[in-house]
């Protein structure tokens, strides 16, 4: 036996006599009583690449190729409608204008008034009155969900991570913004590039694919997300991809002011 | 059976989640014990990672792999709470190894001395160390455990062992009663 053996033996040996046998019950008891109270994360955009672990050469190809961001735009107002209102119900394209000609319909998503200018993702967008955002407090890295600290969420304050919007950015990374936009809707959430529309937002082109958009600027990737619940499915008849794409149209991207650094501790407003 | 358990978990099932936070609430347990090297951390952080673990599942995209996202999440708890407390780093952090001297300190080395030394290492020195001697996963599932290449998981691995074996030989040069534990609260 060397000294290598010995030392690894005698790691082996300390761990099993220090390791205890059993929790406390009370920490499984603990655990339980907040799962009761704590609802799961709805993902908004799994990491479009898979992380398995890999040499940092790959890595680095990797991570220029892939981010993505969320964010979250919402929704407010919206009592729990009834899907079946036929009858007399507006289109749901109609009653997604919101100009000022558009008419109380309770039904009708409230219109874009209010702006929220993001400091780190970089941009401006307009959305519905009455919703609420919380912003990124650190660089996207990973997948997005709701209020996922990567990414801006704007959401209706009652229906929450029902319905709302989510939007990051992270830098290109020395690859091509089509190639960018590519993976962003190639990943599972996405429906690639076949199945997606070229857009083009203030002067930015990307792809556009139901609920998600992709988009370059300068060296910088956007995603946008408008995320409606399996859970409410009348949610889909207002909040549709015109309705998204009336909110991408107002989308003024800033990617020089972006920020790719964590936030220090003390900053975090929300609305 | 564990499967069918994570899948229904990730659905939003609580009783399922119950079960699987049954079976594994003593080994993460024991796996946040060595790493913390402190009951009450040790605690925090195995509460910590289940409901991380209930709150993130559905991002679990394959249920096989469950055990191995749990390691991942109590370790990545184990961090998180081990970095909250203010920790004194003894003069242990040496890089040049020096085979002569790192050699006779694992021949000479007993359970005190690995004790003390275990306390000298970083969190995530601890981490690979404890999965690989406790619980018994090779490097490659180490790395998967932990999210990183099986290169680096290899040499974390590596550099830990050295880690230990200059904290040993630093020890033994320590005078008794001059020995410090080598953190504070």
């Amino acid at each position: 036996m060397n000294a290598n053996d010995s030392l690894e033996r005698g790691i082996a040996d300390v761990y099993e006599r220090e390791a205890p046998q059993r929790a406390p019950d009370w920490v499984l008891a603990s655990v339980l009583d907040t799962v009761d109270k704590t609802p799961q994360r709805r993902v908004l955009i799994p990491a479009p690449w898979r992380i398995h672990p890999m040499n940092s050469f790959a890595k680095l190809a990797i991570a220029a190729v892939v981010v993505i961001a969320i964010g979250a735009l919402g929704l407010s107002v919206l009592g729990p409608r009834s899907p079946s209102g036929v009858g007399g119900q507006p289109s749901a394209s109609a009653s997604l204008r919101p100009s000022p000609s558009v008419s109380p319909d309770p039904s009708a998503p409230p219109a874009l008034s209010s702006t929220f200018t993001s400091t780190r993702p970089a941009y401006a967008i307009s959305y519905p009155t009455g919703w609420k955002f919380l912003p990124a407090s650190q660089p996207w890295k990973s997948e997005l969900y709701f209020q996922s600290p990567e990414g801006d969420s704007i959401y209706d304050g009652q229906l929450l991570d029902h319905l709302f919007l989510g939007i990051a950015s992270q830098p290109l990374g020395g690859i091509a913004g089509d190639a960018w936009v590519t993976g962003i809707l190639g990943g599972p959430e996405g429906c690639g590039e076949g199945g997606s529309q070229p857009i083009t937002i203030d002067g930015a082109s990307g792809r556009i694919c139901g609920g998600l958009a992709a988009l370059s600027a300068a060296d910088r990737g956007y995603t946008v997300r408008l995320y409606t619940s399996g859970d409410e499915p009348w949610l889909e008849r207002y909040y549709d991809s015109a309705w998204f794409q009336q909110v991408l149209e107002t989308m003024q991207l800033r990617p020089e002011d972006a920020i790719d650094t964590p936030a220090s501790p003390s900053a975090s407003p929300s609305s | 059976m564990q499967t069918e358990l994570v899948d229904r978990a990730r659905r939003g099932d609580r009783e399922a989640f119950g079960v699987l936070a049954g079976g594994a609430v003593d080994r993460l347990y024991a796996i946040a014990r060595l790493i913390l090297r402190d009951t009450e951390l040790a605690e925090d952080a195995t509460q910590d990672a289940l409901v991380r673990a209930w709150r993130d599942l559905p991002t679990l995209r394959d249920a096989e792999r469950f055990d191995a996202w749990l390691y991942r999440l109590i370790v990545r708890s184990c961090t998180d709470i081990g970095r909250r407390r203010r920790r004194w780093r003894a003069e242990v952090r040496i890089v040049v190894r020096e085979p002569a001297e790192s050699d006779r300190a694992s021949e000479l080395a007993d359970r005190d001395q690995l004790e003390r030394g275990l306390r000298r290492l970083t969190d995530a020195q601890q981490a690979i160390l404890v999965l690989h001697f406790y619980v018994g996963l090779s490097p490659g599932e180490a790395a998967d455990a932990l999210h990183i290449p099986v290169g680096t998981a290899k040499s974390r691995l590596h550099y830990a062992i050295d880690a230990l074996r200059v904290a040993i030989a630093a020890d033994e040069r320590t005078p008794v009663g001059t020995k410090r534990e080598g953190r504070m609260a």
